[in-house]
């Protein structure tokens, strides 16, 4: 695991964290009861321990039977019905929907790397804050860094539907 | 037998690129990809083997492309995140280009419950947008965790775009998620909607993706009116218009219209500013190909 380059607080509680395995217990475990008590009935969090709900409008995009991080797959059926299943809304479509609502387009145009399996069921806020981030060679940035970021962003708002 | 057309030639000429599709046999009979494989070489630059498509097993993607490079076809290996996590796409990669093949086209996959075995568990590690970029990183000495390859797969990269999905909007942004990630070419759902495709193509230019990659997208021949109502309602993200199942209804011969609108299909699309090339896909009809190239106009080619 890369080790945090963050701040001092947040090296500190990594050293911490990692010095004593009962503090280590007692934390995650706190961390990620009062995590689930708010995440789980409130956006129906799935677990991850990564989580993306800043870049997605706060819908979690872990709801995807294919769990995609950067947009929706090509399967979705007409109407922004799920492929999987029929009868639900594409949970990228929601995502898109709301990201236009509260001016969040562009956050969307980030590139979201490949998900950690192996911080799968612990606490996402707590790996934020230890800094347990993919390692940078993941971080190509936006779209918009590659393309011409405003028109990217227009184009991808304004065509409806 | 020597591969006398490729992808890359292609691209590199800009001449108007052809594209095939052909599905694996469901056992183990590398004469029928060998047949298959005899109705494309010399008419299209490269043929595409599909990865367990629609979640049906058959004869891996990679096996059906080392025959075709035995039998002078240019393959274009489909890999999906579907049935394998990144240790094995990886594998996959440098495994694929050490038996020759040089190009790939990098899905997210059709789920399994579209497929015959619905209770797989699904795998979806990586989505295609990440395993392209991983791929890229490969083909430029990487490893997905940094890692140096001393031998990179030089290999073209492919992604898929769905034009008629809603909303316009996201299917876009995907795209380009896709260009930047660092795709060579896209190839589309197949179009029946010439229209629909037009709109969708227009965004495609005003982002100048059609600038970054080539944009290739699917034509579908079908036998029957039947074939046409199956893929509308069965097969993921298909739209076939109610007008174009009816005119294949009413004909006389509906193989005969079939193959006529996919000929008339081909003709407006390369009307449309930014597209580069046409991916055919004659599922369970590939021996219809030559006529195709033939009466579509793109032989000279």
């Amino acid at each position: 695991m890369e080790r945090a380059s963050g701040s001092r607080l947040s090296r500190w509680l990594d050293d911490l964290l990692t010095r004593s395995p009962r503090f280590a217990r007692f934390a995650s475990g706190l961390g990620l009861a009062i995590e689930n008590a708010i995440k789980v009935p409130v956006f129906r969090c799935q677990r991850c321990g990564e989580c993306v709900l800043s870049h997605t409008a706060f819908v979690c995009s872990q709801r995807c039977p294919k769990r995609l991080r950067n947009g929706a797959c090509g399967g979705t059926r007409p109407g922004g019905y799920c492929e999987v299943y029929p009868e639900r809304r594409c949970v990228w479509f929601a995502i898109h929907a709301r990201s236009r609502t509260l001016g969040r387009i562009a956050m969307l145009t980030e590139i979201l790397p490949p998900h950690q399996w192996s911080i799968e069921k612990t606490s996402a806020w707590l790996n934020v804050f230890r800094g347990r981030e993919e390692p940078p060679v993941w971080r190509v940035g936006s779209i918009a860094d590659r393309l011409d970021g405003k028109a990217a962003d227009r184009s991808i708002e304004e065509r409806e539907p | 037998m020597l591969v006398e057309r490729t992808l890359r030639d292609a691209i590199d000429s800009g001449r108007f690129i052809v594209t095939a599709e052909l599905g694996p046999p469901l056992g183990a009979a590398p004469d029928l990809v060998r047949k298959k494989a005899s109705y494309f070489r010399g008419l299209v630059d490269a043929v595409n083997t599909t990865d367990n498509q629609s979640g049906v097993v058959r004869m891996s993607s990679i096996a059906a492309a080392k025959i075709l490079l035995e039998e002078g076809v240019d393959p274009i290996v489909q890999m999906t995140c579907r049935d394998r996590n990144r240790l094995a796409l990886q594998g996959d990669i440098i495994g694929a280009a050490g038996l020759g093949v040089r190009n790939l086209l990098l899905l997210t996959g059709d789920h399994m419950t579209m497929g015959n075995q619905p209770e797989a568990r699904p795998v979806y590690d990586l989505d295609s947008v990440q395993l392209i970029q991983a791929a890229r990183r490969m083909r430029e000495g990487r490893f997905m965790n940094d890692e140096e390859i001393k031998h990179p797969p030089g290999v073209l990269l492919g992604g898929a775009a769905n034009p008629f999905a809603e909303p316009m909007g996201l299917r876009l942004l995907r795209v380009a998620k896709k260009v930047a990630a660092g795709v060579d070419f896209i190839q589309t759902q197949a179009v029946y909607d010439v229209e629909r495709f037009g709109r969708w193509m227009a965004g495609v230019r005003d982002l100048g993706l059609h600038e970054r990659v080539k944009i290739i997208p699917s034509v579908l021949p079908a036998r029957s009116a039947k074939a046409l109502t199956y893929m509308s309602e069965r097969v993921a993200g298909m739209l076939v218009p109610e007008e174009l199942i009816r005119r294949v209804e009413r004909a006389d011969d509906p193989a005969e219209e079939g193959l006529r609108i996919a000929c008339e299909t081909i003709a407006r699309l390369r009307e449309i500013d930014g597209v580069s090339g046409v991916h055919l896909t004659p599922v369970a009809w590939e021996k219809i190909t030559p006529r195709l190239v033939e009466e579509a106009g793109l032989a000279a080619t």
